[in-house]
Protein backbone atom coordinates (compact mmCIF):
# COMPACT_ATOMS: atom_id res chain seq x y z
CA UNK A 1 0.00 0.00 0.00
CA UNK A 2 3.11 2.53 0.82
CA UNK A 3 3.99 2.20 -2.94
CA UNK A 4 0.12 2.99 -4.33
CA UNK A 5 0.17 5.89 -2.04
CA UNK A 6 3.74 7.28 -2.77
CA UNK A 7 2.39 6.99 -6.82
CA UNK A 8 -0.81 8.32 -6.10
CA UNK A 9 0.51 11.80 -4.52
CA UNK A 10 3.08 12.30 -7.29
CA UNK A 11 0.61 11.43 -10.10
CA UNK A 12 -1.59 13.74 -8.22
CA UNK A 13 0.69 16.63 -7.89
CA UNK A 14 1.87 16.15 -11.44
CA UNK A 15 -1.89 16.99 -12.44
CA UNK A 16 -2.09 20.17 -10.57
CA UNK A 17 2.05 20.93 -11.54
CA UNK A 18 0.45 21.31 -15.08
CA UNK A 19 -2.52 22.87 -16.84
CA UNK A 20 -4.40 19.32 -17.47
CA UNK A 21 -6.43 19.02 -14.06
CA UNK A 22 -7.26 22.88 -14.35
CA UNK A 23 -8.69 23.07 -18.19
CA UNK A 24 -10.59 19.32 -17.40
CA UNK A 25 -12.16 20.56 -14.19
CA UNK A 26 -12.83 23.83 -15.70
CA UNK A 27 -14.17 22.43 -19.32
CA UNK A 28 -16.66 20.15 -17.40
CA UNK A 29 -17.76 22.26 -14.73
CA UNK A 30 -18.40 24.84 -17.13
CA UNK A 31 -20.44 22.99 -20.01
CA UNK A 32 -22.13 20.24 -17.27
CA UNK A 33 -23.33 23.77 -15.60
CA UNK A 34 -24.29 25.14 -19.16
CA UNK A 35 -26.27 21.93 -19.86
CA UNK A 36 -27.95 21.95 -16.44
CA UNK A 37 -29.12 25.22 -16.51
CA UNK A 38 -30.70 24.98 -20.13
CA UNK A 39 -32.75 21.82 -18.64
CA UNK A 40 -33.29 23.23 -16.06
CA UNK A 41 -35.47 26.39 -17.14
CA UNK A 42 -36.75 24.71 -20.21
CA UNK A 43 -38.25 22.32 -17.22
CA UNK A 44 -39.42 25.37 -15.33
CA UNK A 45 -40.87 27.08 -18.83
CA UNK A 46 -42.66 23.86 -19.90
CA UNK A 47 -44.12 23.20 -16.37
CA UNK A 48 -45.64 26.23 -16.09
CA UNK A 49 -47.36 25.80 -19.15
CA UNK A 50 -48.59 22.06 -19.14
CA UNK A 51 -49.11 19.65 -16.74
CA UNK A 52 -47.40 16.63 -18.50
CA UNK A 53 -46.45 15.42 -21.43
CA UNK A 54 -49.88 15.32 -23.75
CA UNK A 55 -51.30 13.08 -26.31
CA UNK A 56 -54.31 14.30 -27.39
CA UNK A 57 -55.59 17.01 -24.72
CA UNK A 58 -54.61 13.38 -22.36
CA UNK A 59 -52.07 14.22 -19.65
CA UNK A 60 -50.27 10.30 -20.77
CA UNK A 61 -47.18 11.39 -18.17
CA UNK A 62 -46.50 14.03 -15.56
CA UNK A 63 -43.32 15.60 -15.95
CA UNK A 64 -40.72 15.25 -13.31
CA UNK A 65 -37.28 16.48 -12.20
CA UNK A 66 -36.02 12.59 -12.32
CA UNK A 67 -36.90 11.92 -15.79
CA UNK A 68 -36.87 15.30 -17.44
CA UNK A 69 -33.70 17.03 -16.26
CA UNK A 70 -31.70 14.77 -14.21
CA UNK A 71 -32.08 11.60 -16.41
CA UNK A 72 -31.14 13.64 -19.57
CA UNK A 73 -28.74 15.82 -17.53
CA UNK A 74 -26.47 12.05 -16.60
CA UNK A 75 -26.94 10.65 -20.01
CA UNK A 76 -25.31 13.51 -21.86
CA UNK A 77 -22.51 13.68 -19.20
CA UNK A 78 -21.96 9.94 -19.86
CA UNK A 79 -21.19 10.33 -23.40
CA UNK A 80 -19.29 13.72 -22.40
CA UNK A 81 -16.88 11.75 -20.61
CA UNK A 82 -15.68 9.86 -23.18
CA UNK A 83 -13.79 13.08 -24.14
CA UNK A 84 -13.02 14.43 -20.84
CA UNK A 85 -11.82 11.04 -19.41
CA UNK A 86 -8.72 10.01 -22.23
CA UNK A 87 -7.57 13.64 -21.22
CA UNK A 88 -6.82 12.46 -17.88
CA UNK A 89 -5.05 9.64 -18.17
CA UNK A 90 -3.47 9.58 -21.39
CA UNK A 91 -0.50 10.78 -19.45
CA UNK A 92 -0.05 8.67 -17.26
CA UNK A 93 1.84 5.95 -18.51
CA UNK A 94 3.04 6.69 -21.90
CA UNK A 95 5.18 9.96 -20.53
CA UNK A 96 6.91 7.53 -18.13
CA UNK A 97 8.07 5.53 -22.08
CA UNK A 98 8.68 9.11 -22.93
CA UNK A 99 11.21 10.52 -20.45
CA UNK A 100 12.71 6.34 -19.81
CA UNK A 101 11.63 6.89 -16.21
CA UNK A 102 9.69 3.09 -17.11
CA UNK A 103 12.91 1.95 -16.48
CA UNK A 104 13.30 3.71 -12.91
CA UNK A 105 9.80 1.89 -11.95
CA UNK A 106 10.69 -1.22 -13.58
CA UNK A 107 13.87 -1.53 -11.58
CA UNK A 108 13.03 -0.35 -8.26
CA UNK A 109 11.51 -3.47 -5.36
CA UNK A 110 7.98 -2.55 -6.06
CA UNK A 111 5.71 -4.27 -7.78
CA UNK A 112 3.72 -3.41 -11.08
CA UNK A 113 0.40 -3.69 -10.03
CA UNK A 114 1.13 -1.30 -7.15
CA UNK A 115 2.24 1.51 -9.81
CA UNK A 116 -1.05 0.34 -12.51
CA UNK A 117 -3.29 0.79 -8.73
CA UNK A 118 -1.79 3.97 -7.74
CA UNK A 119 -1.56 5.59 -11.33
CA UNK A 120 -5.59 4.42 -11.49
CA UNK A 121 -6.31 6.01 -8.18
CA UNK A 122 -4.68 9.58 -9.02
CA UNK A 123 -7.19 9.71 -11.83
CA UNK A 124 -9.88 8.94 -9.66
CA UNK A 125 -9.47 11.42 -7.63
CA UNK A 126 -9.43 13.70 -10.04
CA UNK A 127 -12.59 12.45 -11.76
CA UNK A 128 -14.08 12.67 -8.27
CA UNK A 129 -13.42 16.11 -8.10
CA UNK A 130 -14.88 16.52 -11.57
CA UNK A 131 -18.07 15.06 -10.91
CA UNK A 132 -18.18 17.29 -7.46
CA UNK A 133 -19.80 20.23 -9.31
CA UNK A 134 -22.68 17.45 -10.40
CA UNK A 135 -23.62 16.68 -7.24
CA UNK A 136 -24.15 20.45 -6.49
CA UNK A 137 -26.36 21.11 -9.25
CA UNK A 138 -28.53 17.45 -7.83
CA UNK A 139 -28.84 19.60 -4.83
CA UNK A 140 -30.04 22.27 -6.39
CA UNK A 141 -32.95 20.52 -8.03
CA UNK A 142 -34.49 19.62 -4.78
CA UNK A 143 -36.22 22.77 -4.56
CA UNK A 144 -38.09 21.64 -7.81
CA UNK A 145 -41.07 19.62 -7.26
CA UNK A 146 -42.19 18.34 -4.02
CA UNK A 147 -42.38 14.61 -5.04
CA UNK A 148 -38.73 13.95 -6.31
CA UNK A 149 -37.63 10.00 -6.89
CA UNK A 150 -34.70 10.54 -5.16
CA UNK A 151 -33.29 7.10 -5.58
CA UNK A 152 -33.68 7.74 -9.16
CA UNK A 153 -31.69 10.80 -9.01
CA UNK A 154 -29.17 9.23 -6.85
CA UNK A 155 -28.23 6.36 -8.85
CA UNK A 156 -28.07 8.18 -11.94
CA UNK A 157 -25.56 10.28 -10.08
CA UNK A 158 -23.64 7.18 -8.75
CA UNK A 159 -23.51 5.74 -12.27
CA UNK A 160 -21.51 8.99 -13.81
CA UNK A 161 -19.13 7.78 -11.48
CA UNK A 162 -19.31 4.45 -12.51
CA UNK A 163 -18.77 5.31 -15.89
CA UNK A 164 -15.96 7.50 -15.72
CA UNK A 165 -13.84 5.02 -13.23
CA UNK A 166 -14.85 2.06 -15.73
CA UNK A 167 -13.30 4.99 -18.95
CA UNK A 168 -10.17 5.48 -16.61
CA UNK A 169 -9.50 1.63 -16.60
CA UNK A 170 -9.54 1.99 -20.26
CA UNK A 171 -7.64 5.08 -20.62
CA UNK A 172 -4.60 3.94 -18.13
CA UNK A 173 -4.27 0.91 -20.76
CA UNK A 174 -4.23 2.94 -23.84
CA UNK A 175 -1.96 4.95 -22.00
CA UNK A 176 0.47 1.75 -21.93
CA UNK A 177 0.73 1.06 -25.68
CA UNK A 178 2.21 4.13 -26.70
CA UNK A 179 4.83 6.65 -25.68
CA UNK A 180 2.34 9.24 -27.62
CA UNK A 181 -0.13 10.60 -25.84
CA UNK A 182 -2.21 11.77 -29.00
CA UNK A 183 -2.52 8.01 -29.47
CA UNK A 184 -3.19 7.23 -25.87
CA UNK A 185 -6.14 9.89 -25.94
CA UNK A 186 -7.51 8.45 -29.39
CA UNK A 187 -7.09 4.56 -28.44
CA UNK A 188 -9.38 5.39 -25.23
CA UNK A 189 -11.64 7.87 -26.61
CA UNK A 190 -12.39 4.83 -29.94
CA UNK A 191 -12.43 2.12 -27.16
CA UNK A 192 -14.71 4.21 -25.10
CA UNK A 193 -17.34 5.42 -28.26
CA UNK A 194 -17.17 1.71 -28.73
CA UNK A 195 -18.16 0.42 -25.67
CA UNK A 196 -21.02 3.23 -25.85
CA UNK A 197 -21.93 2.35 -29.51
CA UNK A 198 -21.89 -1.37 -29.42
CA UNK A 199 -25.50 -1.80 -27.88
CA UNK A 200 -26.91 0.07 -31.31
CA UNK A 201 -25.89 -3.19 -32.90
CA UNK A 202 -28.09 -5.16 -30.62
CA UNK A 203 -31.45 -4.42 -32.74
CA UNK A 204 -30.31 -5.17 -36.24
CA UNK A 205 -28.32 -8.66 -35.57
CA UNK A 206 -30.36 -11.75 -34.42
CA UNK A 207 -29.29 -15.15 -33.53
CA UNK A 208 -26.43 -16.78 -35.33
CA UNK A 209 -25.26 -19.99 -34.56
CA UNK A 210 -21.90 -21.23 -33.96
CA UNK A 211 -20.93 -24.43 -33.87
CA UNK A 212 -24.25 -26.04 -34.26
CA UNK A 213 -25.29 -23.63 -30.90
CA UNK A 214 -27.01 -20.97 -31.56
CA UNK A 215 -26.28 -17.71 -30.03
CA UNK A 216 -28.37 -14.80 -29.12
CA UNK A 217 -25.72 -12.66 -30.68
CA UNK A 218 -27.69 -9.11 -30.23
CA UNK A 219 -28.48 -9.84 -26.63
CA UNK A 220 -24.96 -10.53 -26.49
CA UNK A 221 -24.11 -7.23 -27.74
CA UNK A 222 -26.67 -5.17 -25.48
CA UNK A 223 -24.74 -6.95 -22.21
CA UNK A 224 -21.71 -5.73 -23.63
CA UNK A 225 -22.54 -2.14 -24.04
CA UNK A 226 -21.54 0.61 -21.93
CA UNK A 227 -24.53 2.56 -22.49
CA UNK A 228 -27.04 -0.19 -22.01
CA UNK A 229 -25.66 -0.72 -18.48
CA UNK A 230 -25.68 3.39 -17.67
CA UNK A 231 -29.22 3.34 -18.80
CA UNK A 232 -29.96 0.78 -16.25
CA UNK A 233 -28.57 3.34 -13.43
CA UNK A 234 -29.77 6.73 -14.78
CA UNK A 235 -33.36 5.24 -15.03
CA UNK A 236 -33.26 3.95 -11.50
CA UNK A 237 -33.07 0.11 -12.13
CA UNK A 238 -30.06 -1.13 -11.32
CA UNK A 239 -29.41 -4.56 -11.45
CA UNK A 240 -26.34 -7.14 -10.00
CA UNK A 241 -25.70 -7.11 -13.74
CA UNK A 242 -25.00 -3.98 -14.15
CA UNK A 243 -22.41 -3.27 -11.41
CA UNK A 244 -20.55 -6.52 -12.13
CA UNK A 245 -20.74 -5.56 -15.63
CA UNK A 246 -18.73 -2.16 -14.14
CA UNK A 247 -16.46 -4.36 -12.05
CA UNK A 248 -15.28 -6.46 -14.36
CA UNK A 249 -14.48 -3.72 -16.95
CA UNK A 250 -12.71 -2.15 -14.60
CA UNK A 251 -10.64 -5.25 -13.29
CA UNK A 252 -9.88 -6.28 -16.98
CA UNK A 253 -8.42 -3.33 -18.44
CA UNK A 254 -6.08 -2.58 -15.10
CA UNK A 255 -4.80 -5.98 -15.26
CA UNK A 256 -4.29 -5.41 -18.96
CA UNK A 257 -2.41 -2.54 -18.09
CA UNK A 258 -0.28 -4.66 -15.96
CA UNK A 259 0.89 -6.75 -18.45
CA UNK A 260 0.93 -4.01 -20.87
CA UNK A 261 3.39 -2.47 -18.99
CA UNK A 262 5.99 -5.31 -18.02
CA UNK A 263 5.80 -6.00 -21.87
CA UNK A 264 9.52 -3.81 -21.32
CA UNK A 265 10.72 -6.80 -19.73
CA UNK A 266 10.05 -9.25 -22.58
CA UNK A 267 11.44 -7.34 -25.37
CA UNK B 1 29.57 -9.07 -4.82
CA UNK B 2 28.38 -9.74 -8.65
CA UNK B 3 28.74 -13.10 -10.23
CA UNK B 4 28.09 -13.71 -13.47
CA UNK B 5 27.84 -16.94 -15.09
CA UNK B 6 27.51 -18.09 -19.10
CA UNK B 7 24.92 -15.20 -18.95
CA UNK B 8 23.14 -14.63 -22.42
CA UNK B 9 20.36 -12.70 -23.78
CA UNK B 10 18.97 -12.89 -27.36
CA UNK B 11 16.35 -10.23 -28.81
CA UNK B 12 14.23 -12.75 -30.70
CA UNK B 13 16.92 -13.76 -33.33
CA UNK B 14 19.13 -10.76 -32.32
CA UNK B 15 21.82 -11.84 -30.12
CA UNK B 16 22.53 -9.02 -27.34
CA UNK B 17 25.23 -10.97 -25.21
CA UNK B 18 26.40 -14.10 -25.33
CA UNK B 19 27.98 -16.35 -22.33
CA UNK B 20 29.50 -13.46 -20.13
CA UNK B 21 31.10 -14.50 -17.36
CA UNK B 22 33.09 -12.25 -14.73
CA UNK B 23 32.54 -11.07 -11.04
CA UNK B 24 33.09 -7.79 -9.11
CA UNK B 25 34.85 -7.95 -5.70
CA UNK B 26 33.19 -5.71 -2.92
CA UNK B 27 34.32 -2.23 -2.86
CA UNK B 28 35.69 -2.52 -6.73
CA UNK B 29 35.19 0.01 -9.70
CA UNK B 30 34.81 -1.74 -12.68
CA UNK B 31 34.85 0.24 -16.79
CA UNK B 32 32.74 -1.76 -18.78
CA UNK B 33 34.30 -1.20 -21.84
CA UNK B 34 32.69 -1.60 -25.18
CA UNK B 35 32.09 0.23 -28.69
CA UNK B 36 28.32 1.02 -28.89
CA UNK B 37 25.63 -1.92 -29.57
CA UNK B 38 28.39 -4.38 -27.77
CA UNK B 39 26.03 -5.40 -24.86
CA UNK B 40 26.88 -2.82 -21.91
CA UNK B 41 23.27 -1.74 -21.62
CA UNK B 42 21.80 -5.47 -21.81
CA UNK B 43 23.96 -7.11 -19.43
CA UNK B 44 23.24 -3.62 -16.72
CA UNK B 45 19.79 -4.25 -17.24
CA UNK B 46 19.87 -7.86 -16.62
CA UNK B 47 21.82 -6.84 -13.37
CA UNK B 48 19.22 -4.10 -12.55
CA UNK B 49 16.15 -7.00 -13.09
CA UNK B 50 15.17 -4.59 -16.03
CA UNK B 51 14.52 -7.72 -18.07
CA UNK B 52 15.38 -11.77 -17.48
CA UNK B 53 18.35 -13.06 -19.65
CA UNK B 54 17.64 -15.75 -21.83
CA UNK B 55 20.00 -18.26 -20.24
CA UNK B 56 22.81 -18.35 -17.48
CA UNK B 57 22.78 -16.85 -13.59
CA UNK B 58 23.33 -13.23 -11.99
CA UNK B 59 23.78 -12.80 -8.23
CA UNK B 60 24.31 -9.45 -7.23
CA UNK B 61 25.14 -9.44 -3.27
CA UNK B 62 24.14 -12.75 -3.41
CA UNK B 63 21.01 -12.80 -4.22
CA UNK B 64 19.69 -14.07 -7.94
CA UNK B 65 18.41 -11.51 -10.11
CA UNK B 66 15.82 -13.99 -11.49
CA UNK B 67 14.42 -15.02 -8.49
CA UNK B 68 15.01 -12.53 -5.41
CA UNK B 69 14.64 -10.38 -7.54
CA UNK B 70 13.37 -7.75 -5.06
CA UNK B 71 16.05 -7.99 -2.76
CA UNK B 72 18.48 -7.28 -5.11
CA UNK B 73 16.94 -4.38 -6.06
CA UNK B 74 16.63 -2.94 -2.99
CA UNK B 75 20.22 -3.21 -3.14
CA UNK B 76 21.01 -2.09 -6.41
CA UNK B 77 21.09 1.97 -7.45
CA UNK B 78 20.79 2.47 -11.31
CA UNK B 79 21.48 5.43 -13.53
CA UNK B 80 20.23 4.42 -16.77
CA UNK B 81 21.79 5.67 -20.05
CA UNK B 82 18.84 8.63 -20.37
CA UNK B 83 18.54 9.49 -16.56
CA UNK B 84 15.10 8.66 -15.88
CA UNK B 85 13.86 12.24 -14.14
CA UNK B 86 10.14 13.45 -13.72
CA UNK B 87 10.70 16.73 -15.27
CA UNK B 88 7.78 18.85 -13.95
CA UNK B 89 8.93 17.10 -10.00
CA UNK B 90 11.45 19.89 -8.12
CA UNK B 91 15.06 18.00 -7.18
CA UNK B 92 13.49 17.77 -3.70
CA UNK B 93 10.08 15.77 -4.10
CA UNK B 94 11.91 13.70 -7.41
CA UNK B 95 14.58 12.62 -4.67
CA UNK B 96 11.96 12.19 -1.89
CA UNK B 97 9.92 9.75 -4.35
CA UNK B 98 12.20 7.57 -5.54
CA UNK B 99 13.64 7.35 -1.81
CA UNK B 100 9.95 5.95 -0.80
CA UNK B 101 9.80 3.76 -3.96
CA UNK B 102 13.44 2.21 -2.76
CA UNK B 103 12.10 1.42 0.06
CA UNK B 104 13.16 4.17 2.68
CA UNK B 105 11.20 5.03 5.46
CA UNK B 106 9.14 8.11 5.72
CA UNK B 107 11.04 9.74 8.56
CA UNK B 108 14.31 8.64 6.82
CA UNK B 109 13.78 10.74 3.65
CA UNK B 110 14.53 14.00 4.53
CA UNK B 111 18.14 13.30 6.00
CA UNK B 112 18.73 10.81 2.92
CA UNK B 113 17.75 13.89 0.72
CA UNK B 114 20.33 16.38 2.73
CA UNK B 115 23.03 13.58 2.68
CA UNK B 116 22.40 12.71 -1.12
CA UNK B 117 22.27 16.07 -2.28
CA UNK B 118 25.38 16.79 -0.04
CA UNK B 119 27.49 14.43 -2.19
CA UNK B 120 26.24 15.22 -5.41
CA UNK B 121 26.65 19.27 -5.19
CA UNK B 122 22.77 19.66 -6.06
CA UNK B 123 22.13 22.45 -2.90
CA UNK B 124 21.69 25.21 -5.03
CA UNK B 125 19.11 23.59 -7.15
CA UNK B 126 17.31 21.66 -4.96
CA UNK B 127 14.02 23.54 -4.91
CA UNK B 128 14.00 23.70 -8.88
CA UNK B 129 12.15 22.04 -11.18
CA UNK B 130 14.14 19.20 -12.94
CA UNK B 131 12.82 20.50 -16.25
CA UNK B 132 15.51 24.08 -15.37
CA UNK B 133 18.11 22.41 -15.03
CA UNK B 134 21.18 22.34 -17.21
CA UNK B 135 22.18 18.94 -18.36
CA UNK B 136 25.48 18.63 -15.75
CA UNK B 137 23.11 19.35 -12.96
CA UNK B 138 20.67 16.64 -14.64
CA UNK B 139 23.15 14.13 -14.72
CA UNK B 140 23.61 14.69 -10.94
CA UNK B 141 20.10 14.46 -9.64
CA UNK B 142 20.37 10.75 -11.95
CA UNK B 143 23.34 9.61 -9.72
CA UNK B 144 21.87 10.94 -6.33
CA UNK B 145 18.28 9.45 -7.81
CA UNK B 146 21.08 6.12 -7.74
CA UNK B 147 22.46 7.47 -4.42
CA UNK B 148 19.43 7.68 -1.98
CA UNK B 149 18.88 4.48 -0.56
CA UNK B 150 22.50 4.29 -0.05
CA UNK B 151 22.49 0.97 -2.17
CA UNK B 152 25.72 -1.30 -1.91
CA UNK B 153 26.07 -1.65 -5.33
CA UNK B 154 25.99 1.13 -7.98
CA UNK B 155 25.45 0.59 -11.91
CA UNK B 156 26.32 3.47 -13.80
CA UNK B 157 25.34 3.37 -17.51
CA UNK B 158 27.71 6.28 -19.41
CA UNK B 159 27.32 8.70 -16.27
CA UNK B 160 29.58 11.31 -17.79
CA UNK B 161 27.99 11.01 -21.61
CA UNK B 162 27.29 14.62 -22.49
CA UNK B 163 29.39 16.41 -20.01
CA UNK B 164 31.66 19.31 -20.61
CA UNK B 165 35.43 18.63 -19.58
CA UNK B 166 34.54 20.29 -15.89
CA UNK B 167 31.31 18.69 -15.15
CA UNK B 168 33.10 15.35 -16.48
CA UNK B 169 36.00 15.96 -13.65
CA UNK B 170 33.45 16.35 -10.97
CA UNK B 171 31.42 13.39 -11.63
CA UNK B 172 34.97 11.33 -11.97
CA UNK B 173 35.51 12.71 -8.57
CA UNK B 174 31.94 11.73 -6.72
CA UNK B 175 32.31 8.87 -8.46
CA UNK B 176 35.74 7.77 -7.06
CA UNK B 177 34.78 8.96 -3.39
CA UNK B 178 31.85 6.26 -3.64
CA UNK B 179 34.64 3.68 -3.79
CA UNK B 180 35.37 1.57 -0.93
CA UNK B 181 31.94 1.77 0.32
CA UNK B 182 30.15 0.75 -3.09
CA UNK B 183 30.33 -1.88 -5.37
CA UNK B 184 30.70 0.59 -8.83
CA UNK B 185 30.13 -1.34 -12.49
CA UNK B 186 30.09 1.62 -14.80
CA UNK B 187 29.96 1.58 -18.68
CA UNK B 188 31.70 3.94 -21.05
CA UNK B 189 33.40 3.95 -24.25
CA UNK B 190 35.20 7.32 -23.09
CA UNK B 191 38.57 5.37 -22.73
CA UNK B 192 40.03 8.63 -20.66
CA UNK B 193 37.46 8.22 -18.48
CA UNK B 194 38.16 4.46 -17.44
CA UNK B 195 42.31 4.92 -16.64
CA UNK B 196 40.71 7.90 -14.53
CA UNK B 197 38.13 5.95 -12.00
CA UNK B 198 38.44 2.73 -12.43
CA UNK B 199 41.13 -0.16 -11.20
CA UNK B 200 39.74 -2.93 -13.66
CA UNK B 201 38.13 -3.11 -17.27
CA UNK B 202 35.95 -5.94 -18.53
CA UNK B 203 35.79 -5.18 -22.35
CA UNK B 204 32.91 -6.49 -24.40
CA UNK B 205 32.70 -6.54 -28.32
CA UNK B 206 29.87 -8.07 -30.22
CA UNK B 207 28.18 -9.48 -26.94
CA UNK B 208 31.23 -11.50 -25.82
CA UNK B 209 33.99 -10.58 -23.21
CA UNK B 210 37.58 -10.23 -24.75
CA UNK B 211 39.51 -8.88 -22.06
CA UNK B 212 39.13 -8.89 -18.45
CA UNK B 213 41.92 -7.67 -16.30
CA UNK B 214 43.22 -4.85 -13.79
CA UNK B 215 44.11 -1.73 -15.49
CA UNK B 216 47.77 -1.84 -14.76
CA UNK B 217 48.24 -4.96 -16.58
CA UNK B 218 46.54 -4.12 -19.45
CA UNK B 219 48.09 -0.99 -19.94
CA UNK B 220 51.72 -2.41 -18.91
CA UNK B 221 52.98 -2.62 -22.74
CA UNK B 222 50.44 0.18 -24.63
CA UNK B 223 47.76 2.77 -23.99
CA UNK B 224 44.20 1.64 -22.97
CA UNK B 225 43.48 2.60 -26.69
CA UNK B 226 45.85 0.56 -28.51
CA UNK B 227 44.63 -2.09 -26.31
CA UNK B 228 41.23 -1.46 -26.91
CA UNK B 229 41.31 -0.96 -30.53
CA UNK B 230 43.16 -4.15 -31.19
CA UNK B 231 40.34 -6.52 -28.76
CA UNK B 232 37.36 -4.32 -30.77
CA UNK B 233 39.02 -6.12 -34.19
CA UNK B 234 40.23 -2.22 -35.73
CA UNK B 235 43.56 -2.35 -37.34
CA UNK B 236 45.56 1.34 -37.83
CA UNK B 237 45.38 2.69 -41.24
CA UNK B 238 42.59 0.43 -42.24
CA UNK B 239 39.52 2.85 -42.42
Amino acid sequence: MRVVGTIFWKEFKSYFLSPIAYVVLTGFTAISGFLFYQLLSFFIRITSLFRGYMVQGQVVREWSVAEDVTGPLFRNLSLFLIIMVPAITMRLFAEEKKLKTDELLLTCPIRTGEVVLGKYFASLFLLFLMLVPVGVYMLLTFNYGTELDYGTILSGYAGLFLVAFSLASVGIFSSTLTENQIISYFVCAVLGLFFFSVGLASRSVGTVSLLGREIHLGNFLRQLSLYEHYNHFASGQIQLLDLFYFFALIILFLFASRVSFERARWS
Amino acid sequence: MIEVENLTKYYGEVRGIEELNFKVNPGEIVGFLGPNGSGKTTTMRILTCYMPATSGKARVAGFDVETQSMEVRRRIGYLPEHPPLYTDLSVRSYLGFVGRLRGLERKQIPSAIEQTVEICGLKEVIERPIAHLSKGFRQRVGLAQALIHNPEVLILDEPTIGLDPKQNAEIRQLIKSLAGTHTIILSTHILPEVTLTCERVIIIHQGRIVADSRLEDLTQERSLEEVFLSLVGFQEGES
